[in-house]
């Protein structure tokens, strides 16, 4: 007679708690990417080593880690899946042990490639060393044809063992973030960072002014600030877009104005929240002609750098620089801003950044 | 060297030439159009529509005998309409080698403007209205926007009102 379903599945997971603390080590997630020597940079070098040692001496059975549970619950069927799991574990981390195997004389090997190990051994320690990425780039070739070597060379020098899958670990994951970047960079889909010019300028803690347009609170650093001007008499310029509300005169100079609200939410500009507005203040963005309308002027406050959610790759709203966390409100990118407005760009207009 | 200072400044001058401007109202902004191609102003004075004319002119009017073409202005510029008044004028103008009338809320005054104190208007506008301004200029704390009445209809309009 059957189990239930109920019955089966309380069964599996009763198993899968009942599970030796050890075994789980082996089975984890992080230590399947690796390969060869590779092992990930999370799993612990003490299990890969014990796994390593373990293959080496031909016990394959004790790395299973539910291997005597299995015994007692062979005849259940349910068992087998979590037993399949963790052999192709086993064999993403032995795959180059493995190879090694499969030679004639292991031994021959362990004698034969000990001085070019070590040789390895003592490059890898100093070029990894080296600050430059390219460095070591050029000695992930050679490395990886003496990956076996280093692991059969364990078995008699522990401390060179650690400091080769160390070094391995490192050149791999610099090597990785490097072309990583290389290919966001020949995509062009990620420029280096959009918001870091603008945190280049700003130190760790800096000032914002924030200012209140129909209801939205805009903040925008003091640095970018270039001034605060009451509105006067705004000259209307014909054949100009809905956001651009005219020029005003400023001592010797002109002031382009811009409808804040028309251009930051023309979705919602009607032409009642239109009437409902009532602009009080220009606040200049650095040294341009534009100003940006505003309602009132709220507070200038210091924030920590790291209280702002800084954007991290482009989007629709380049002007908009982050997010300052504790007043959820969002932060001007004034450059991207002042290259948006000279350009005639309305807010959800596409910029090219070249 | 004296000489060629003295070339120079008048070199500097020939291009710091000063301009004159007769200026108009429209909808509470002053406008400027060159003085050279301004015949006249007149006082509002009838205008007779002309059927299956386009939608920028009010109509005709009988100036010495001549008939000279009325230009809506405000609807050229993209403004809604206003009642007439006292002040409501016709400036006779010459441009495209045509005469025509253009209608205004008032006529002001005739300004002078070196060419330096001229500003390109933010080149911002996309729509028809944004290239009839050739410059903007700051007087006396207040906005000029200089008018390029060669450009007030298209080489087409232009056409089209001799054909009226």
């Amino acid at each position: 007679m059957s189990k239930s379903v109920d019955e089966t599945v309380f069964d599996y997971f009763s198993l899968l708690l009942q599970e030796p603390a050890p075994a789980k080590t082996v089975i984890q997630p992080e230590a399947k990417p690796v390969k060869g020597t590779t092992s990930s940079p999370s799993a612990p070098a003490v299990d890969s080593k014990s796994v390593v040692d373990t293959y080496v001496n031909n016990k394959p059975e004790a790395l299973m880690p539910n291997a005597s549970t299995s015994k007692v619950i062979g005849s259940r069927s349910f068992a087998e899946p979590a037993t399949q799991v963790d052999k192709l574990a086993l064999e993403k981390l032995l795959s180059a042990v493995t190879q090694a195997d499969k030679q004639t004389d292991i031994q021959l090997q362990i004698k034969a490639s000990a001085k070019r190990v070590r040789e390895a051994i003592s490059q890898t320690e100093t070029k990894t060393l080296a600050p430059s990425v390219d460095g070591v780039q050029l000695q992930k070739t050679p490395l990886a044809g003496k990956e076996i070597n280093s692991l059969v060379d364990i078995k008699t020098d522990d401390s060179t063992l650690n400091a080769l899958k160390d070094a391995i670990i490192k050149h791999d994951k610099l090597a990785e973030e490097k072309s990583a970047q290389q290919l966001q960079h020949a995509k062009g889909a990620i420029p280096p960072s959009v918001t870091q010019n603008l945190q280049d300028v700003l130190d760790d803690e800096f000032q914002v002014l924030f200012f209140n347009v129909a209801g939205l609170t805009l903040a925008v650093p003091l640095v970018s600030l270039g001034g605060i001007i009451k509105i006067d008499k705004i000259n209307h310029l014909i054949g100009r877009p809905s956001w651009f509300k005219g020029v005003q005169t400023h001592r010797d100079s002109k002031i382009n104005v811009v409808d804040t609200c028309a251009w930051v939410m023309p979705e919602k500009y009607s032409p009642e929240l239109a009437e409902t507005v009532n602009y009080q203040y220009l606040v200049m963005l650095e040294n341009s002609a534009w100003g940006l309308t505003c309602e009132s002027l709220v507070n200038a406050v210091k924030i920590d750098k790291s209280h702002v959610n800084w954007r991290e790759k482009p989007g629709k709203r380049p002007w908009l620089a982050g997010v300052v966390k504790q007043q959820m409100c969002g932060i001007l990118h004034v450059q991207a801003l002042i290259e948006m407005l000279d350009a005639g760009l309305g807010c959800q207009d596409s910029i090219d950044r070249g | 060297m004296s000489d060629s200072r003295s070339v120079a400044a008048v070199a500097a001058g020939k291009d710091d030439a000063v301009l004159q401007w007769v200026t108009f109202k429209l909808d509470h902004e002053t406008y400027g159009i060159n003085v050279m191609q301004v015949q006249e102003v007149l006082r509002y004075t009838e205008i007779a529509p002309v059927p299956g004319a386009p939608h920028y002119v009010l109509g005709i009017i009988n100036l010495r005998g001549n008939v000279v073409t009325v230009i809506d202005t405000r609807s050229r510029f993209g403004l809604q309409s206003a009642e007439l008044d006292d002040s409501t004028r016709i400036v006779i103008i010459e441009a495209e080698k045509q005469v025509i009338g253009i209608l205004v809320d008032s006529v002001a005054e005739v300004v002078y403007l070196r060419r330096s104190e001229i500003d390109n208007a933010p080149n911002v506008g996309t729509e028809e209205s944004a290239k009839f301004i050739q410059g903007v200029s700051n007087r006396d704390n207040e906005l000029l926007i200089l008018v390029d009445l060669d450009k007030l209809l298209s080489d087409e309009e232009w056409v089209e009102l001799t054909q009226l």
